[in-house]
């Protein structure tokens, strides 16, 4: 049975049972209206008859001491007015007794017939007393006693019956008002007492009913938002709440469903976020290897490179000596494998020293300091990584080489314009005339040496020991006074005991860097050295095998 | 005995009955007259308590008459109800029976009355009659009435009573 008709047929039965006790209630008051109206007419019965009785009273009185008044000799009776009055006051009688006639059921109505006869006798005979009374006293007299007082006491005996009568009569209506009253209330409270019983038993069942089935799908759903969605709810009545827990059953299957076809999603978005990330990540590596960081980011970010200006760049050409020669000699594959050794070298020493690798122009190695990120200590890194590559170079030329290759370094300092040009394989490149002049400076130098230019050399004159090679004279014919760099002031690869004990135990011989060469590199620049050329420190000679 | 023997015999009979009953009524009326005249003529002033022919009664004592008059007694027999017819005030024969019979008052006669109407004790009270000639006729009307009149005013016919045994003119006789 559905909430809906079960909850109808409760209703309608509490319905039903409101209606029996109105129903009841309508029949009680029906029933004591009934006895109230025998009742009543009794009591009006009874108080007719004594009505009735006190105007007999009244009026035998009347007449009785009427009879022994005297009267003068020349009295001519009562004034016609007082007979009528008398007249009214006899009519008013008989009207009572004729209302109680009507009043009284007919098995009474024959008892009061006689009664109402001799009343009536009665009237007239007083009537004639009262009209011949001072008139004919004789006739008045005769009247009374022969027909009145005989009459009158007809009707004296007949009335004590009939007052018992009426008496019974009201005695039997009040106990039939007293039944029917018992009868009503024991009826109402009896149907009153089954009625509540009823509606508490089905109230108290349908409740229970609702009440479980909800308690059921309130645990279900608590279960189920935890995440339990292998519950499942157990009514299987052919109700609403049996088809909520079917649909609910059904709505938890459908979220298994949809969890695992979910999960299934997000295993796939996963794999393909992470398939998206080693793209993006394989992407701004590539961007990362042809432009730095820095633009890289700009340009993922704005869509475009703004050119910018540099005031203080190191600009360093390395140019590999031999190469032309080779070309001649070596295979193509050997070539480009010994150049891609080479620069690869190279590459990891900018990395090392901080620079910018710019670009490679045939055998020629293009990269800069304090750029894109700004940095006095440009000049000092740049011309530590020329003596790295220098390193790497003779390493590489061995006899037993496919090529003994050197390198000419070329490094000058100066203002550049740096920018991204070109949408498609676009590149990270500086101009200006520091990049020319650089190349100019490359171009002076000599196989595995440092050329410095004027300005490179006052900025890291200081750190390492220059040689001045005098004015030189440029392609564009200018004299212009360029520097080798040999090497790394000797006083700043001086080592206390201490250090010399830290280095030899080669706990930090990778990252020990002379504390002198540190010292100075910090009060120049407020920051630590990149790197450092170690080559260098195991040439040195400590300060107890100096000469003083 | 032949038929017309029979009716002679019959008419001779009817004949000495008429003739029988003719004396006899001569002689009561005479011994009423006789009666009437020694009573009218011995006790002048003596009250005659006469009643109406249906009661049956001859002979009362004082006390009795007292009851009947002062409604104690208010039936002869069970069907015969007393009717009293009282003299009006200022008449003779109402003095003296309120003298010797109620032994009141005039005034005190009427609250008696007034007093036992209004106790329900009697339904009916005395009734007031105007003239001896009125009683005596009343009473000869009324079945159970009962009245006093002047010896000298008893009509003939009317029946007398006698009180404890005394007609009105004899020695003895208590209402006067």
């Amino acid at each position: 049975m559905t909430i809906r008709r079960r909850l109808f047929f409760s209703f309608s039965l509490i319905l039903f049972l409101f209606a029996a006790n109105l129903v009841i209630y309508f029949w009680s008051n029906a029933q004591r209206s009934a006895t109230i109206t025998n009742f009543n007419t009794a009591i009006t019965r009874e108080i007719v008859v004594s009505a009735i009785k006190q105007d007999l009273n009244d009026l035998q009185k009347e007449i009785s001491l009427m009879s022994q008044t005297a009267v003068d000799s020349g009295s001519t009776g009562f004034p016609p007015a007082q007979i009528a009055s008398f007249k009214g006051r006899i009519d008013t009688l008989n009207g009572r007794i004729e209302h109680l006639r009507l009043l009284s059921d007919p098995s009474l109505r024959v008892r009061i017939l006689p009664f109402q006869t001799k009343v009536a006798e009665l009237g007239k005979s007083w009537l004639i007393f009262y009209q011949n009374f001072g008139v004919q006293n004789d006739k008045a007299v005769m009247e009374l006693a022969i027909h009145a007082d005989p009459t009158q006491a007809k009707v004296m005996k007949l009335l004590p019956l009939l007052q018992a009568d009426e008496t019974k009569e009201v005695e039997a209506a009040t106990a039939n008002f007293d039944a029917v009253t018992a009868l009503t209330e024991r009826m109402t409270l009896i149907i009153f007492g089954i009625s509540t019983i009823i509606a508490i038993f089905v109230a108290f069942r349908v409740s229970r009913y609702l009440t479980r089935g909800l308690n059921k799908l309130k645990e279900g759903t608590a279960s189920i938002g935890k995440g339990n969605l292998d519950q499942r709810i157990a009514i299987r009545s052919k109700d609403e709440l049996g088809d909520v827990a079917s649909a609910f059953n059904e709505m938890t299957g459908n979220l298994l469903s949809a969890r695992a076809l979910l999960t299934e999603s997000n295993t796939q978005l996963e794999r393909r976020n992470q398939e998206i990330d080693q793209q993006r990540e394989k992407t701004e590596s590539l961007l990362l290897n042809i432009l730095p960081a820095q633009i890289a980011e700009e340009l993922q970010l704005k869509g475009k490179v703004e050119p910018k200006y540099f005031e203080d760049v190191t600009i360093l050409f390395a140019d590999i000596v031999g190469f032309t020669l080779s070309t001649e000699t070596l295979a193509a594959e050997d070539l480009v494998y010994l150049l891609h050794d080479y620069f690869t070298a190279f590459d990891n020493i900018t990395k090392r020293y901080g620079l910018e690798k710019l670009k490679t122009i045939g055998d020629n190695y293009m990269c800069a300091g304090g750029i894109p990120v700004r940095s006095p200590s440009h000049p000092v890194n740049v011309v530590m990584a020329a003596f790295e590559m220098i390193k790497a170079v003779q390493d590489r030329a061995h006899p037993e080489a496919l090529a003994q290759w050197s390198i000419r370094i070329g490094i000058h300092t100066g203002p550049v314009i740096a920018g991204v040009v070109g949408i498609d394989k676009f590149a990270f490149d500086v101009w200006g005339d520091t990049v020319n002049f650089a190349s100019r400076i490359e171009t002076n130098a000599a196989p595995n040496r440092i050329n410095l230019s004027e300005r490179t050399y006052s900025r890291v004159k200081d750190f390492f020991l220059c040689e001045h090679r005098g004015k030189i004279s440029t392609k564009e014919m200018k004299e212009v006074d360029m520097y080798f760099a040999n090497g790394i002031l000797e006083s700043l690869l001086t080592l206390s005991p201490v250090d010399r004990e830290i280095l030899s135990h080669g706990a930090q011989a990778e990252t020990f860097i002379p504390p002198a060469f540190q010292r100075r590199y910090r009060v120049y620049f407020q920051s630590d050295p990149p790197d450092f050329p170690r080559f260098f420190s195991h040439t040195v000679e400590t300060d107890d095998e100096q000469p003083s | 005995m032949h038929p017309i023997q029979m009716q002679r015999t019959t008419q001779k009979q009817r004949a000495g009955l008429q003739r029988l009953l003719q004396v006899a009524l001569l002689s009561a009326l005479f011994s009423c007259l006789v009666l009437s005249v020694s009573i009218r003529a011995a006790s002048a002033g003596d009250l005659a308590i006469i009643v109406n022919s249906s009661v049956d009664v001859d002979n009362l004592s004082l006390a009795e008459v007292r009851q009947i008059f002062l409604g104690d007694k208010q039936f002869w027999t069970d069907d015969l109800r007393v009717t009293l017819l009282v003299r009006a005030p200022v008449a003779h024969e109402r003095d003296v029976v309120l003298k010797s019979i109620y032994r009141m008052t005039e005034a005190q006669f009427r609250q008696y009355w007034i007093s036992k109407v209004f106790r329900a004790e009697t339904p009916t009270g005395p009734k007031i009659v105007y003239s001896s000639d009125m009683a005596a006729d009343l009473v000869e009307q009324i079945p159970g009435s009962i009245t006093f009149i002047d010896v000298t005013q008893v009509p003939e016919g009317a029946k007398v009573l006698r009180i404890d045994g005394k007609l009105p003119g004899e020695k003895g006789y208590p209402l006067h």
